[in-house]
């Protein structure tokens, strides 16, 4: 236990400081303390998974020296930005978005519904691990076994990018994370893995909800958890120990941040750099993850040279580098030096792309598993429209490049996976079968979160509504 | 929009999501842990080769595995089976590396009555 602690401590306690350096607050209010707990656990965990490899490489993986060079770098770091953070003096309001009175019989209504969905969630993961401790196939085949070559290989740790097993091109943030924790125990345990994706499926919902309730009020932050509590196939990729929802946590995190960045008076590029490094760690959780960093530079570009120019494109562009560049740096070194070949473009020539690419069958498939799957449940989809529809478009002016990234991205993001289906070198029924509602919920959390931010609160309909009903005034 | 329209639709969102998830979210708070404990049939074959397999293997770094699946694996169905053992044998042995050919000094064989290392020759 001792152990899990050291762990955790030095990297959790320099990634709060990082969120608190970004983002100060007037006073403690429990979304902002959500928010940033749950981003300085991404933090912790992408940065400590980053420096468990580089001691890997540099031979120094035992418990002792990571304990000793771990605990100095992160609680170095955590000095060097409490130091720097003393002279930020601009905070930001409690709420970026609402101006609206708060209702509290509604947010009572709401919380204890969300609570009861969170128990059920809980309970469901719990059930969950203690029913398939070692997750499910892919987390067998590919996660944990790979986190058992890191720590049991010793010497010989680079064994589990042999040949002989399958897709050791995917990145080591999970394994490495899993690893780095039997190392500081000191044995293995299949509860570090079920723990690791505990908290990741929660952290996403916690993300989620303290994200909108900042940026659109407490009412519409709960509803936004609670639609996401109640995907079932969501929770049940946690229980599975898939890395779909990390990857799904740490998109999240880079759109929650830069769209807090566009909401906030002022210029804060340290919420960029942190968004920088959340789209960094994706980029090291799953190859998709590259996809969506790819994406996001796109429609940030897309987005905000037409109107703010290119002069501050730039300046925004720095920031986010700076956070990105020591993440990238530990993903291309492992590309370069370690992964093996990509199952998906490993012996295609140009010529069978193409081909596939103007095979017209290929394209009605790929849309055709859209429908037969029911990636997201018609059900689900169903009352967000009629929600939708019912409060309206919400009205604030200050959130809306935000929106508009997350739809561009979300949009490239479908287009980039329609196309590794469309050329993908395996049986299409089968590639479709086994992956595309994961691959649709590593987005589905970014999809809840442009939704809520999209539409209008409860407390701003009826306010609207009020509005309407109240006498006109008589001008002075 | 009136407070009851409003409500109306907090219900069909709240009801939408219990709705399709009639099994998944809603029992498990009903079953006790202690219920699933042992379920886990991967675990008693994780244990069986760290206890009984592992320590007949001698120390090399690949090993060959072998079962009467591998010899007709020419259909799907075969090809997936021994995909899924392997799989699993790969995942329990690791760091060993386990390679489906019989071509190796020490090679494990897989048969419907247990599971064998056979050791060819000395070091």
């Amino acid at each position: 236990m001792l152990g899990l602690l050291l762990c955790l401590v030095a990297p959790g306690l320099a990634g709060w400081l990082l969120v608190q350096r970004a983002w100060p607050s007037r006073r403690p209010v429990w979304r902002h303390a959500l928010l940033k707990g749950t981003l300085a656990l991404g933090w912790a965990v992408g940065a400590s998974s980053c420096s468990f490899f580089a001691a890997l490489v540099l031979g120094a993986a035992t418990r002792s020296t990571l304990l000793v060079a771990e605990t100095a770098f992160f609680l170095g770091m955590a000095i060097l930005v409490a130091w720097a953070g003393r002279r930020t003096a601009d905070m930001l309001p409690d709420e970026v978005g609402t101006v609206t009175r708060p209702r509290y019989w509604l947010r009572g209504l709401l919380f204890v519904l969300f609570l009861a969905a969170l128990a059920s969630a809980a309970a469901k993961l719990t059930s969950g691990w203690l029913r398939q401790q070692h997750g499910e196939w892919d987390a067998r085949a590919i996660w944990n076994l790979r986190a058992r070559f890191l720590y049991r290989g010793q010497d010989h740790w680079t064994d589990g990018f042999s040949s002989l097993l399958q897709h050791t091109d995917y990145p080591l943030l999970l394994p490495a994370s899993v690893a780095r924790g039997w190392h500081y125990l000191g044995f293995e345990t299949t509860v570090l893995p079920g723990l690791l994706a505990l908290a990741f499926t929660l952290a996403t919902v916690g993300l989620l909800s303290s994200a909108i309730a900042c940026l659109r009020g407490t009412s519409q932050g709960i509803l936004a958890g609670l639609v996401l509590l109640g995907t079932p196939f969501f929770i049940q990729l946690g229980t599975w120990q898939y890395a779909d929802i990390p990857l799904s946590f740490y998109i999240l995190a880079t759109l929650v941040l830069v769209c807090l960045h566009d909401g906030s008076p002022g210029a804060r590029p340290a919420l960029l750099t942190l968004a920088g490094s959340m789209a960094g760690f994706a980029a090291w959780t799953k190859n998709e993850g590259m996809l969506f960093l790819g994406s996001v530079v796109l429609a940030r570009v897309a987005t905000v040279a037409p109107g703010s120019g290119w002069k501050v494109l730039a300046r925004e562009g720095r920031a986010f580098a700076l956070g990105l560049a020591p993440v990238a740096l530990v993903v291309l070194y492992f590309k370069g030096r370690f992964a093996g070949a990509n199952d998906l473009i490993a012996g295609q020539g140009l010529l069978d792309i193409i081909g596939k690419l103007g095979d017209g069958a290929r394209y009605a498939q790929v849309g055709q598993a859209l429908v037969q799957q029911r990636a997201i449940e018609p059900l689900l989809l169903l009352p967000l429209v009629l929600y939708f529809i019912l409060l309206g478009r919400a009205r604030v002016p200050r959130l809306r490049s935000g929106v508009l990234l997350c739809l561009f991205v979300l949009g490239l993001m479908l287009l980039g996976y329609a196309m590794v289906y469309l050329v993908s070198p395996h049986d299409l029924t089968w590639h479709l079968k086994t992956s595309l509602r994961r691959l649709l919920m590593q987005i589905w959390p970014t999809a809840i979160f442009t939704f809520f931010l999209f539409t209008a609160t409860p407390e701003e309909a009826l306010a609207w509504k009020a509005a309407l009903a109240a006498p006109p005034r008589l001008a002075d | 929009m009136s407070w009851r329209v409003f409500l109306g639709s907090l219900l069909i969102i709240f009801i939408g999501i219990r709705a399709t998830d009639s099994v998944g979210l809603a029992w498990p708070v009903l079953t006790t842990a202690a219920d699933e404990v042992g379920k886990d049939d991967l675990s008693g074959w994780d244990g069986f080769c760290r206890q009984v397999v592992k320590p007949q293997l001698p120390d090399e770094r690949v090993i060959g595995y072998q079962e009467p699946l591998l010899l007709a694996a020419n259909t799907d169905q075969a090809r997936n089976d021994l995909a899924y053992h392997l799989s699993l044998l790969q995942y329990s042995l690791a760091p060993t590396l386990v390679e489906p050919t019989p071509d190796h000094r020490v090679v494990i064989v897989v048969s419907p009555s247990g599971v064998q290392v056979r050791i060819h020759g000395g070091r």
